[in-house]
């Protein structure tokens, strides 16, 4: 490898690096929480209470007799049951699509209680799935353009990660150095380690990433081999994703069985209480069809599930199918390893740290980028404004983005329960205050800007149970008194946050003091930032 | 002897900016198009092989347009590998005719 090329890919590494730093930053915390979605979604619906020793049996029946009153001439019922990390017992229903109507029917959806199958009231709101969504959807934009700015920002990240690989002469010495309070060198060497020690995670879900969005970010080789066009397009979709092919409705009426009469079956083949939802299609059709969903994913493959044919009560399909083609197959794969939703808890912390770790290279990277240049610039004055003022956003980016998650959650809290539009203006919220905290890191004294704004998260964060048992029935104490644990470690999780937030503003204001203290030169005017745990 | 990036022009860089941004994007589609050609099989595998596999030429390319000495060198580079791919798609759609 000769000099130059090595050169010439640490500028890529650099400037790739910089340039799409914050916004991998931030889907790399967006998606990270997405490990724990429907943990979220529980902390944000605090009306709906845990169950327990509720037979799945007893809960279908309820399920059947509330869609039967409710939705009994409805095309397409689905019931979600309770299961491990799902803790919501909800049934769907889908309004009869009116012929010739371009749009299909619209769906509804209540959540009941598994005693009494009354519905339950709870608050609007977007729940950890819009958090996770925003990863690779964004927010205000049409879904198109910001998959193709995802994409890029993982490609962006791609070259980053081969050209950073490259670039390291060393590269298993340096796993094994860390050098405090070396300024740059230990910006470097904390870049290192979280860079290098979950490489493999990082190359996994970048690549996988973008592979998830492939039909999107590459048409151009659907249309040459399908043609151009919608039809062309969907036609490719069915041939290589389709599940498998359910009927569509014939629109001969016919007498259908109820589910209930296949649970038996069912508890013959997977065993009691098994079952993560049941779906129905065609309702009173000929054609119509039951399909059952299994909890557990057992390997990286697509969960079980069992069809069964609603007129004769006869098994149609059953997944996982043999015949899925390679591509579907490796396809799945990645999905799978990129959502981890095969993990059981303990490895879903690991996706979790890892997508953390994630996140603090690249922030790693953007400080060190400026704290590379500091001296140099303040000694020539060459290129110091710009530098200062990417310090600037740099602080509002890295700490405004958690910050602006803690208000998302605060404001579920506390905007009422019938305000307008309520699921947008929780993220409404959390925007303003990423706009806020960017303003907030161009107008205060530079030297000021980190420690102020990592306490002011600190805050958010921990005081985020308190808001929680002020607004709500659900409090900390009881969580864990009772042993809710979903609800308990997620408020834990933001004391935690707070704590690691306060220390870090703590350790930028004693580095800052010592700085004053043993230099004469300009080091304390401009900021020192987040030595955290150094 | 070449000159380090950080000592080029601005429109060199950018000019190699786009090179592996839209340029490379341009190779990728073609040679994933080429392989979704060469794959047997059903269509739809092809078409999704060829996409799982784009995502790596795209990183190769930009890889090569930083690497390649100057921004003239990188679009040679690029176009030649356009060629190449281009010439493979028209015989393999002539060979299926």
């Amino acid at each position: 490898m000769t000099t130059s090329f090595r050169l010439s890919m640490g500028w890529l590494h650099t400037w790739a690096g910089l340039t799409a730093g914050w916004l991998l930053y931030f889907i790399f915390i967006t998606g990270t929480l997405g490990y724990f979605d429907t943990e979220i979604d529980r902390w944000m619906q605090p009306e709906v209470l845990p169950v327990n020793n509720v037979s799945q049996e007893k809960m279908l029946a309820l399920a059947e007799y509330r869609l039967t009153n409710v939705a009994p001439s409805a095309q397409k019922w689905w019931i979600g049951l309770p299961a491990k990390h799902m803790p919501f017992f909800e049934i769907w229903w889908q309004d009869p699509t009116k012929p010739n109507a371009k749009k299909e029917g619209k769906w509804h959806n209540e959540k009941l209680s598994p005693i009494t199958g009354q519905t339950v009231t709870t608050r609007e709101t977007g729940g950890g799935r819009v958090l996770y969504r925003m990863h690779y959807a964004l927010h205000y934009m049409p879904g198109v353009l910001a998959y193709a700015i995802t994409s890029l920002a993982a490609m962006f990240m791609l070259v980053g990660l081969i050209s950073g690989v490259i670039i390291h002469k060393k590269i298993f010495k340096d796993f094994f150095t860390f050098r405090p309070l070396k300024k740059q060198r230990s910006w470097l060497d904390l870049h290192n380690l979280l860079s290098v020690l979950p490489l493999p995670f990082h190359l996994m879900i970048t690549y996988s990433g973008l592979i998830l969005l492939m039909t999107v970010t590459m048409p151009g080789v659907i249309a040459s081999n399908y043609g151009l066009g919608k039809d062309s397009y969907s036609r490719f979709l069915e041939d290589a994703f389709a599940e498998e092919h359910h009927l569509d409705a014939a629109g001969v009426a016919a007498e259908n069985m109820s589910f209930m009469n296949l649970l038996g079956e069912i508890t013959n083949r997977w065993g009691l209480d098994q079952i993560a939802y049941v779906s129905i299609e065609n309702r009173s059709d000929i054609n119509g069809h039951i399909e059952f969903g299994h909890t557990d994913y057992e390997t990286l493959a697509n969960p079980r599930t069992l069809t069964f044919n609603a007129v004769n009560g006869e098994l149609q399909h059953h997944t996982p199918a043999s015949e899925a083609n390679a591509a579907k197959q490796t396809y799945d794969v990645f999905s799978q390893l990129h959502e981890g939703l095969f993990a059981g808890t303990l490895l879903r912390w690991l996706y979790f740290l890892s997508g953390l770790m994630g996140a603090g290279m690249v922030a790693t990277g953007s400080i060190l980028w400026a704290v590379k240049r500091r001296k140099s610039a303040a000694k020539t004055g060459r290129g110091y404004r710009g530098l200062i003022f990417i310090e600037r956003l740099n602080a509002g980016a890295i700490v405004g983005i958690p910050a602006s998650i803690a208000v998302y959650f605060w404001a579920n809290r506390l905007l009422s329960i019938d305000f307008p539009s309520r699921a947008e203006w929780e993220v409404n919220a959390m925007f303003i205050t990423l706009g806020i905290a960017l303003c907030y890191s161009i107008w205060r004294p530079i030297a000021r800007v980190w420690i102020e704004m990592l306490f002011a998260t600190a805050a958010l964060f921990a005081m985020l149970p308190l808001v929680s048992a002020l607004t709500t029935q659900q409090n900390l104490g009881n969580s864990i008194k009772y042993g809710d644990w979903v609800m308990a470690s997620i408020e834990l999780s933001f004391l935690v946050t707070g704590i690691l937030f306060a220390y870090a503003a703590y350790k930028v204001g004693t580095t800052q003091s010592l700085l004053k203290n043993c230099t004469t030169k300009n080091m304390a005017t401009t900021a020192e930032p987040l030595k955290v745990a150094l | 002897m070449t000159k380090l990036l950080n000592a080029q022009s601005n429109s060199a860089i950018f000019s190699r900016v786009v090179a592996a941004i839209l340029g490379a994007y341009f190779l990728a589609n073609l040679v994933a198009i080429a392989i979704s050609f060469i794959v047997t099989g059903p269509m739809a595998g092809g078409v999704a092989i060829g996409m799982l596999s784009s995502y790596l030429v795209y990183g190769a390319a930009i890889i090569w347009v930083f690497a390649a000495a100057t921004a003239t060198q990188a679009w040679l580079g690029l176009a030649s590998a356009c060629l190449i791919s281009g010439l493979l798609i028209i015989g393999l759609k002539w060979i299926e005719l």
